[in-house]
């Protein structure tokens, strides 16, 4: 489980997180939904040890996330492969640092998204790219799995590619996947729970099918109205 | 598979096993995907079909045998008393949304009358 | 457990040196390429080789130094993410880097040295032995001399790392706080190694006893300790994306 207590962070004089608080459940998807510059990137970066609180406490599973690294997998929004890597090369470093590396997996997954090991990442193009940034996450069996802004630039094929790699292999009740984006509609279906997060607030959490079930709206319209309240 | 997003998917899967149960797509006894499978297909959180799932075997629409598979276990019986419920709703709703529009019970019979015969008009 | 930690400093390592392999390429293609010209155009040993060879080591030198600098690179192609997220330490990827760069350095100046020992043996108007018995009784020196210099490279990697460090830890003008950092700490060290070094200071020309020599690598090792673990605890502590 991941926890927020009463987190607010500072970049200098700017607040990106506002007295945060959240609970994050095992084994569920979770959304964290958001406009731009609400908060999201950051409270991924915290939980995945990039970044620290500058008042309150973030905990993953009780712990320090600086610890927790090992249990982490983050598709960070940016390009953060060596471009002068091979596909290949890039696996055989990163399966060196974790011991929940599933080569297995990597194979599968190498065919199913149509990349090639000896790919340079330099070279290829941008949803290539979001593919092997997401092959080099996915081939671990991490117990959580934090995708920010995964879709973002992507183009609509290579989109589906990206969220039925997470929709096969996702262990539920073991895996717990938080996906942070701004663009609502292509993951509506995919989230168990979800937080909208706006200024570096919670404004809204909870159950998907219950929040539809509740207000009858999808959950686009659930955020647009809460934001415009927010407002 | 297209869903509204507006309601609970996991009842729109139950909804859609349960209409292929009551057309015989789905005969007692076939076998039906896995949750694991469904949810590749249908492009949904795998939570939300084991939630489906659930639901269908407290229901004894389907049941699971360990290491084989989820089939179908809704007997005649059952499907009757399905399509019934199936047909209740939607009359429910219809009556509802005319009465929404401002048509009163009273005229509803002679509305749908009319138009059964220009859509039995159409189908010759 | 140990054997994990090896295969992951290899990881790192490696991963460094293949970074570096074209400016090493470039180095011992240079000194390769300086020493063939000479012994085929030149009869003897002239300045004009002398200064070549002196300025390929000098590069073989000051190479590292640049080198050193491409941390705060990792920061700019945004790979940061993908070393900080790695569960390791700072003492893991901080050491790996510098030891890749020592690395350079000493193969960098092994070759040159090495072109230039056999430009001399080629070169040279007398036979070799006569050299040998000239240069024996300097020689443990000149290996003391090496090591120090080895060490030395390790302190102003150190003083680099920990620099750019400093400098992530600002958003605006972090260039300028890492140049600033950079020579602000070699004086400080600067000072606090003539202190521990005594009476005896590098400048006044003392005797190059072998003793002197062990003690200024004692001295500068410590110092860069000193430096390198201060940019692990910073690394660890203090960096954020």
């Amino acid at each position: 489980m991941i926890e927020f207590r009463q987190v607010s962070k500072y970049f200098g004089t700017v607040r990106a997180l506002d007295n945060f608080q959240a609970q994050l459940a095992s084994g569920r998807i979770i959304g964290l939904f958001g406009p731009n510059g609400a908060g999201k990137s950051t409270t991924l970066k915290m939980i995945a040890g990039l970044n620290r609180p500058t008042r309150g406490q973030v905990l993953v599973d009780g712990l320090n996330p600086w610890i927790t690294r090992d249990r982490v997998a983050y598709l960070p929004e940016v390009d953060h492969l060596y471009s002068w890597m091979t596909v290949g090369k890039a696996a055989g470093f990163i399966s060196t640092f974790y011991s929940d590396w599933d080569q297995a997996r990597y194979q599968d997954l190498l065919n199913y998204l149509n990349l090639d090991e000896a790919m340079k990442i330099g070279k290829i193009s941008k949803g290539q790219r979001a593919k092997v940034k997401l092959l080099l996450t996915l081939s671990r069996r991490s117990p959580y799995l934090l995708l920010d802004e995964p879709l973002s630039g992507i183009d609509v094929l290579t989109r589906e590619e990206i969220i039925n790699s997470v929709i096969r292999d996702y262990r539920e009740g073991e895996q717990t996947v938080i996906i942070s984006t701004h663009e609502i509609g292509e993951v509506e279906r995919l989230v168990d729970e979800v937080i909208f997060i706006q200024n570096g607030k919670t404004v809204l959490s909870g159950n998907a099918e219950d929040l539809r079930e509740e207000r009858n709206m999808s959950l686009v319209e659930i955020m647009k109205e809460v934001l415009r309240s927010a407002s | 598979m297209n869903f509204d997003t507006a309601q609970p998917i996991y009842r729109q899967i139950i909804d859609d096993f349960r209409k292929k149960m009551i057309r015989g797509e789905l005969k007692n006894g076939d076998r039906i995907p896995s949750q694991r499978e469904y949810a590749e297909m249908a492009r949904v959180n795998p939570n939300t079909v084991q939630r489906a799932y659930r639901e269908m075997e407290a229901m004894h629409m389907v049941e699971t045998l360990r290491g084989q598979g989820t089939f179908v276990s809704a007997d005649e019986a059952m499907l009757a008393s399905m399509k019934e419920d199936m047909a209740q709703s939607i009359l429910n709703h219809f009556v509802a949304e005319m009465n929404a529009l401002g048509y009163r019970d009273r005229d509803l019979i002679k509305i749908l009358e009319d138009y059964l015969q220009i859509k039995e008009g159409e189908d010759l | 457990m140990l054997a994990k930690s090896f295969s992951r400093f290899g990881a790192l390592y490696n991963k460094q040196m293949r970074e570096m392999a074209p400016e090493m390429i470039v180095i011992g293609g240079a000194a390769v390429l300086v020493s063939l010209v000479s012994y085929l155009r030149m009869g003897s040993i002239h300045t004009a080789v002398l200064i070549a060879m002196l300025m390929v080591m000098g590069l073989a030198c000051f190479l590292p130094i640049v080198s050193s600098f491409r941390l705060g690179q990792e920061w700019n192609n945004h790979t940061i993410y993908l070393m900080m997220s790695l569960p390791v330490g700072g003492g893991m990827i901080l050491g790996s880097r510098l030891a890749a760069l020592l690395t350079q350095y000493v193969f960098g100046t092994l070759i040159v040295g090495f072109c230039g020992l056999l430009l001399v043996i080629g070169l040279a108007p007398e036979p070799v032995y006569t050299y040998l018995d000239l240069v024996r009784p300097y020689l443990d020196i000149a290996v003391l001399l090496y090591l120090v210099t080895i060490v030395w490279m390790g302190y102003l990697i150190s003083v680099s790392f920990f620099s750019q460090i400093i400098g992530k830890l600002v958003s605006r003008f972090s260039g300028l706080v890492t140049i600033i950092t950079f020579f602000a700490t070699l004086w400080l060290s600067g000072k606090v190694m003539g202190l521990m070094l005594g009476q005896q200071t590098v400048i006044a020309a003392p005797d190059l006893t072998a003793q002197f020599l062990v003690m200024l690598l004692g001295v500068i090792a410590l110092v860069a300790a000193v430096i390198l673990a201060l940019s692990i605890w910073v690394y660890n502590r203090r960096v954020e994306l």
